[in-house]
Order: structure tokens, then sequence, then C-alpha cells
């Protein structure tokens, strides 16, 4: 029986809590898998930004080193429209020496294009040239000799050009012939600084790169034309351009003084790097608070269901406790009796049962359930039980009953009891039973079973004034009688009568040796949907 | 700890003061130990204000054990007189088993 003033429940001292609480190292390694997957990710992406940073450089630089031959080679019309307008000059003119003189003399000289142009006769190139405008050619020092390279040149229609890198004066030579059938060559030659250092104007289109302009296939630094340092090779990362030049071919070399992209793009990775290495770090840190606190909460919730049922395996024990360890051994009678404690989940209730031996002849069967759980339950019952021990010796129940509802356990907690008690006389067959709002006795026989109803009381703990009758029966030989709680019939969407009129025909049915009759009538009549405790007591007369 | 694998309450209840010192608690549902603890707890101010009668009406009510019983017991004590009203045959044969039909007057 159950009330709504429910137990507080005891305070059980559990081991403390931090041996319960072991490192499981194997959940952070979750925390190391984030930190290296965030530095993967990291690395990945400034390694990837690193590369577009450097190919888009890479890209840059091509450009401009293309910007730079094409502006070479753009320069030769102003080389090519002087000597062609020359050579046709002298070609009609028949070598008027005036005229060619009078014609190119604006080329020539320091600060302008040229610093000599001459003049030959495709003919008779040995005899050297016909007529010379600025200082004295320096073509015929050039390897393979002045008459050779003009032959050649005189073949093709372009400029020919020369590189006269080892003269004491380094200059470069072009040598035009007009038409190819033309009788006369003229050839031009621009001074090189001997350093071959140019300074290019701070704010050209050039200003952000350095440059190297070899006359050449390749970079190779006897055939270099022009540069921007003074020191070769170019530094760092650098672009090569390979141009026709008149007959020769440039190699232009280009790398940058500073990033051509601007500096984000050459500091994203580290960007990337640092924002990617603060995120991971943070991601790790919130993995190991999540961690931890659902550690904790694991911890917490298995502490609590360990108390929880330690606490209950106490309280159970202090029932068992509670309850008769050893029964009486009465001549004609076998006693026997069980208590079933309530699904897992319930608290222990206040169920008792009791058998007295009150003297020679009689023996006093007392079963009981106080309402309300736990430990509060399980103490008013010890209470009542004792109570009715002591009571039992002098008077009986109809007497005792009444006063036990002024017991102060019972005032106190607002709780009612439900008791039979059962005075039987084994010899005689007789049993009086005395019931404060108890479920009756029921008594198992050879021809059947059948409910024992005597006149029902109030509960205890309603009214001290209450008053109580004894009924007596007659009981037949081999019969059983069995008390018990409402735990043992209580169903839902049923009657009592239904739960009593169930427990009647098993008990019928698995008449028999009364502790097997017992476990029986426990298995088939509680059901599995039982969730309140159940104390049954019998007595079986032997003869 | 009774809520600890309990199922929800299932009870409604109503509470009505009809102005002539009595006080009619309508139930509806179960009444059972995981849901009498809050019925009491709801109902303690209107008791109090019971001079006459306190009727229960449980016409509606389909399970009552004996937690119920018990709750209606402690009401009992605390006002004039207590009116079970039209319990089922369940609830009436509750408590007439345990011979509380003149404490609580089921009707």
């Amino acid at each position: 029986m159950t009330t709504p003033d429910d137990e507080p429940t005891p305070e059980v001292a559990g081991e403390p809590v931090s041996q319960r609480l072991r490192p499981a190292r194997r959940s952070y390694n979750v925390v190391v898998i984030v930190l290296l997957v965030g530095a993967l990710v990291t690395a990945g992406l400034a390694l990837v930004s690193a590369q577009l940073a450097s190919s888009n450089e890479q890209h840059l630089l091509r450009l401009k080193s293309k910007e730079v031959a094409s502006a070479l080679t753009a320069a030769l019309p102003d080389v090519q429209t002087p000597l062609g307008a020359a050579v046709a000059l002298v070609d009609i003119d028949g070598a008027n020496v005036a005229k060619f003189s009078e014609f190119v003399a604006p080329y020539v000289g320091p600060g302008r294009n040229f610093v000599s142009i001459s003049i030959w006769r495709a003919g008779h190139l040995n005899q050297g040239p016909v007529a010379v405008v600025g200082e004295k050619p320096e073509l015929p020092a050039a390897k393979g000799g002045a008459a050779a390279i003009l032959r050649a040149a005189a073949k093709r229609s372009g400029l020919t050009v020369r590189g006269l890198l080892h003269a004491t004066q380094p200059r470069i030579a072009y040598a035009y012939s007009g038409a190819r059938t033309g009788p006369f060559i003229v050839e031009g030659e621009q001074a090189l600084a001997a350093s071959r250092y140019t300074k290019l104007p701070a704010n050209s289109a050039y200003s952000n790169v350095d440059v190297a302009v070899y006359i050449a296939e390749t970079p190779v630094t006897h055939r270099l034309l022009l540069s921007t340092v003074r020191r070769l090779p170019l530094p760092g990362r650098h672009a090569t351009t390979q141009v026709a030049f008149g007959s020769e071919t440039l190699t232009v070399v280009v790398s940058a003084r500073q990033p051509l992209g601007g500096t984000l793009p050459e500091r994203l990775p580290w960007v990337i790097s640092i924002v990617g290495l603060l995120l991971t770090i943070g991601a790790g840190a919130l993995t190991f608070r999540l961690i931890a606190g659902r550690r904790g909460a694991q911890a917490l919730a298995a502490e609590n269901s360990r108390l929880y049922s330690e606490q209950r395996g106490i309280a159970q024990s202090l029932q068992h406790a509670l309850l008769p360890e050893d029964l009486p051994s009465i001549d004609g009678l076998r006693l026997a009796a069980r208590y079933e404690a309530g699904a897992p989940g319930v608290d222990i209730g206040g169920d008792w049962y009791d058998l007295l031996q009150l003297d020679a002849d009689r023996v006093l069967l007392v079963i009981g359930d106080v309402s309300g759980r736990g430990i509060r339950a399980a103490t008013t019952m010890a209470s009542l039980r004792f109570a009715i021990q002591y009571a039992a010796k002098s008077e009986p129940p109809e007497i005792f009953l009444p006063k036990l509802s002024s017991l102060r356990s019972l005032r106190d907690n607002k709780q009612l009891a439900t008791v039979l008690c059962v005075v039987v006389d084994p010899k005689a067959r007789t049993v009086s039973v005395t019931s404060a709002g108890h479920l009756p006795l029921v008594m198992v026989h050879d021809g059947g079973s059948e409910l024992l109803l005597p006149e029902v009381g109030l509960p205890i703990g309603v009214d001290p004034q209450a008053h109580y009758t004894a009924a007596t029966f007659t009981v037949p030989h081999g019969a059983t009688l069995l008390g018990f709680t409402d735990g043992l019939v209580e169903r839902h969407h049923e009657t009592l009568d239904d739960g009593l009129a169930r427990l009647c025909r098993v008990a019928a049915e698995v008449n028999g040796e009364l502790e097997a009759m017992m476990a029986q009538i426990l298995e088939q009549v509680r059901g599995t949907e039982s969730v309140d405790d159940t104390a049954i007591a019998g007595i079986q007369w032997t003869k | 700890m009774d809520e600890i694998d309990t199922p929800p309450p299932r009870l409604l209840h109503e509470i009505i003061t009809p102005g002539d010192g009595s006080v009619v608690v309508v139930l509806e549902g179960e009444l059972d130990l995981a849901t009498t603890q809050r019925l009491n707890a709801a109902v303690q101010d209107a008791i109090a204000l019971v001079t006459t009668c306190l009727v229960v009406d449980v016409e509606r009510l389909e399970f009552a054990d004996s937690s119920a019983i018990a709750l209606w017991v402690n009401w009992s004590n605390r006002v004039p007189r207590i009116e079970i009203r039209k319990p089922r045959l369940m609830v009436r044969r509750v408590i007439e088993m345990m011979g509380l039909a003149e404490v609580l007057n089921p009707s």
C-alpha cells in the first residue's frame, strides 16, 4: 500500500566519487585528431596559396620579360629606317658621298642613335668603306672580318646584327643592304656601355624589375648586351624570353625587385597559417571541453545510478532484516512466508508478515501493509510488527488493533496500515480472523478454494476508536490458508474481486506442498506488470 | 525516486467551488502512486476552504489504488465530511474491502 506522503530516501555514504572517475584517455584522442586535421588542412591551404602566389608571380614575370623583349624589338625600326633610307639614297645617286653624309649626320654622334655609319660597295668589300660618318667602324675587327659579314648581309633583305662585344668600346653593328641586288651596303654601329650597365628611369614601366639582355640564344655572360644590375646573374626568381632581333636572337632575363602581384599573395600563406592554427587550437579546446563535459555527465549519471541501486539494495536488505528470520515450528502445521520486492525502480514498500506462537495451542499469523514507501514505511512497519508481537501475548487482535492507531510513527507520517490477524488453533482446526482494512484470507482445500471474509474494520491509523470483530472459521483436513498483500492481486483495469478470483483459481490448481504452491502462485498470479511489493504467508495443515 | 521508470502522470483534475462551503474535486484518468503526490499538492489550498463537504468526483477516474485511498483518508481528516462521488466498481471495491465505506462515503 502506498500514500502520497512519500519518503525521503536515506542518505547512503558511497565510495569517493573520484575513485570512480578513471581518465579514459581514448576519448581525448579525438582532441588530438581534431588538432592534427586542423593542422593538416591549414598546411594544405597555406601550401596551395603559396603555390598559387608563386605561379601567379612566375606568370607575371614571364609577361614582363615578353614586354621587355617586344620593347627591344620595337626599337629595330628606329635603326632600320635611317639605314634603309641612307642605302636607298646612295643607290639612286650612285654613291654621292656628300648627300649620304648630309643625310646620316643627324643620326650620328654622342647622345644620338649611332656612333658610326659607313657605306660599303657590295662588290668591293675588301677595299673598306666607301664613306664613313662618325667614328671608324669596328666591324672589320669582328670575328670573320667585315667582308664576310657584309657579304652575308647582302644576301638577306632584313637587318643583320652583330654584337661587337670584345672591342675596347663595345658596339652593336647593323648591316642593311636594301634591295638584294643593290650595289651598296650600309653599316651602322651603336655604342654600348663598357660595363653593359644601364640604369632604367625610376618611373618607367620596368622600374620594378631587373633586366639582363644577351645577344645569344642562352644567357651567357660574354654575350651580355645590357643589364640593369652590376652583378650577374640576376638574383631570385626570373623569367627568360627569346626574341628574334634582326639576324640575331636576344635572350631577355627578368627578375622582380618586389612581388609583381603585390604583397598580399605573398603574405597570404602566412595569414592562412596563423589564422588556421588559431582556429585549430580553438576547435581543439572546444572539443576538449565537450568531451570533458560529456565525461563529467556520464560519470555523474553512472554515479547516480550506482548510488541509487546501492541505496535500494540497502533499503531492501533493511526490509528483509525487519522480517522474521525463522518461523516457529508447530506440530501439525507447515508454515512458510515470502517477501517479493517491487519492480526495479520502485522503492521498497511497507509490506510485512509475522508468525508467532501465542501459546502451546495457538499460532498468530499477521500480514500487513503500511502505506507509503521507503525507509519511513519500513520503520513504521517495524514498529507495528514489534507492537503486535508484544500486545499479542496478552490481548486478542480485536482489542490491540485500535491501540495501534496511536502509534507515533503512523500519526506523524499520516500513514495508513492494513493488518490481518489470524489466530490459528491447529488442533481444533479453527481460525479467528480480524481485519483492519486488509484483503481476506484464501483457504485452499481438496474441494477447491474460497475467501474467508470477516467483517472488515478501518485500516490502522484512521481512527483510534475503531471497532474490530473477530470471525471464526473452521478449516477442513489438509487445508492451506494464505494471507497476502495487495501487490499479489492488484492490476490496472480490473477490480480487486477479479484479482482475488484469479488467485483462488490458481491456488486451487496448484494445491500441494506449501512452499512450491506459494512459488507457483507468486509466479502465476502476480504477473509481470506488478510494480508493488508483495508479502505472502501460508499455513498448511499436515494432518 | 518514485518518478524513475514510472510513466508520466496520467491524471487531470478540476476544482469547483460552488460557494456553499463545499469544494468539488473532479478527477479524470488514473490515480496511483505516480499521480497522488502532484494532485495532493495541487488541491491543498482548495481543501483548506472546505467548511461543509469535500466532494471528490471520481466518475471518470479509471484507476485508483491504495495510495489514492490513503490520500482520500488523509483529506477526510481535514474536512467535516468527504464524499467520493460515483466511483467505478473497482474503486468502490477497494474502498469497501479496506473497510472505509463509512469514512469515504462512496455514493
